[in-house]
């Protein structure tokens, strides 16, 4: 069964095409890799699939359920609903600056239970309460990941996960990403870094 | 001397309270107001803001007073720190407005998609995530409007309220002693290195460290 369906999308800036009649479809409980130099646009599907962009054509099913058909969105609640099954880990990570690390979670979603056993999980614990600005590189990816995963989405896309990372911080990124897809965590990587990607278990996806 | 020093003190001071509060609040609403709204209801807010920070203050408290009654005397007040206040509350609004606008601006657009993609309510997102992010950014400028605050105060006696400045004038008039206004200086000073204090230490506070 595919968790995403996407079927000849186009997006446009003004006039400038991003990408044309695109289709690309992720399994459930795989890791798909999209891949392609600077430019081509993988930013912007990822962004067009969290719905933080729309596209101008074409048709995005996310778990069997339409939230775009032939361009025209769902309603705005069915659109909450159908993407409540996505978390997004950005590639600056987004954190609250001026949330403690379990600030940026409680935020999210008050569930202090579940706050504790993903920060012992991701070795957060110990800093819960500090702020992002005095936590590492490594760590502030680790706390972006758990709070993608408060909302227990189905699928987790990863927008340039190594960008800002050093060699032992990207080990563990491959390490937590296969983790989460052994959990049946379905995963999108959009990446230009070919080292990191050969380190991944995943369907490559080229943007020409 | 001191005590009616002290007596045109707190006046100086109520205003200034009156129309902090209002004003801070009311800044805000505007300038939220403006990045949510309709274009008309933009262009509505943009020339509010151009009026009242392209005209005298003064000039603005004379048409309250003395000349909207002139045009609509249903709208006749003669509570003259009333209508000075409400003068004030117009004019601070515009600024903070426009101070605040900054502070939005320099929220990271990154924020924005982190609590669309996370669907924190909006009321949730502008109290705990913008508002402090904004704050961080324009709390000086805040503090510079606010000292500006107490010092504009003294424009007041404009239309008849006896606040501390006038209150020096008259004791320096009838005593033809300058002291009066040393002391009402030190006590501008005072307020002044106060707002400033405040300031300071809620600066510190919204470090996020």
């Amino acid at each position: 069964m595919n968790m995403i369906d996407a079927i000849n999308i186009t997006k446009r800036f003004d006039n400038s095409m991003v990408f044309e009649n695109l289709n690309f479809s992720v399994e459930k409980g795989e890791i798909v890799t999209i891949v392609g130099s600077s430019g081509r646009g993988k930013s912007t599907l990822l962004r067009c699939l969290v719905g933080l962009e729309k596209i101008d054509g074409g048709t995005i099913i996310i778990d069997g359920k339409k939230l775009v058909e032939d361009g025209v969105y769902a309603k705005s609640r069915d659109q909450s609903k159908i993407l409540s099954e996505v978390g997004i880990v950005f590639q600056n990570y987004n954190l609250f600056p001026n949330l403690t690390v379990r600030g940026n979670l409680e935020i999210v979603k008050n569930d202090g239970k579940k706050i504790d056993s993903l920060l012992r999980r991701f070795g957060l614990y110990d800093r819960a309460s500090a702020y992002p600005g005095k936590i590492s590189g490594g760590q502030k990816q680790r706390l972006a990941i758990i709070r993608a995963m408060m909302l227990d989405p189905k699928i987790i896309f990863f927008d340039e996960p190594t960008s800002a990372l050093d060699e032992d911080n990207r080990g563990e990124i491959v390490k937590l990403i296969n983790e989460l897809n052994s959990e049946q965590y379905t995963i999108v990587v959009v990446a230009h870094d070919m080292q990191f990607v050969d380190c991944l278990n995943s369907k490559i996806y080229e943007m020409q | 001397m001191f005590i009616e020093l002290l007596k045109g003190l707190l006046v100086t001071l109520e205003l200034f309270a009156v129309c902090w509060v209002f004003s801070i609040p009311f800044g805000l609403l505007l300038c939220f107001a403006r990045k949510n709204s309709l274009k008309f209801f933009r262009f509505l807010i943009d020339t509010y803001i151009w009026i009242m920070r392209g005209t005298p203050l003064l000039l603005q408290i004379f048409f309250l007073f003395y000349g909207l009654p002139l045009i609509f005397p249903a709208l006749q007040v003669n509570d003259r720190f009333l209508v000075g206040a409400f003068a004030f509350i117009l004019n601070y609004v515009a600024y903070f407005a426009e101070i605040f606008r900054g502070g939005l601006k320099n929220v990271d657009k990154g924020q924005f998609e982190s609590i669309k993609v996370l669907k924190i309510s909006k009321l949730k997102a502008v109290f705990r995530i913008i508002i402090p992010q904004m704050l961080r950014v324009c709390l000086p400028s805040i503090c510079n409007e606010s000292v500006a605050l107490v010092k504009d105060t003294a424009l007041i006696f404009s239309i008849g309220v006896i606040e501390l400045l006038t209150t020096a004038k008259n004791i320096v008039n009838s005593s033809a002693d300058i002291f009066a206004y040393v002391v009402a200086a030190a006590m501008y000073l005072f307020i002044c290195s106060l707002v400033n204090l405040a300031f300071k230490i809620f600066e510190k506070r919204l470090k996020f460290e």
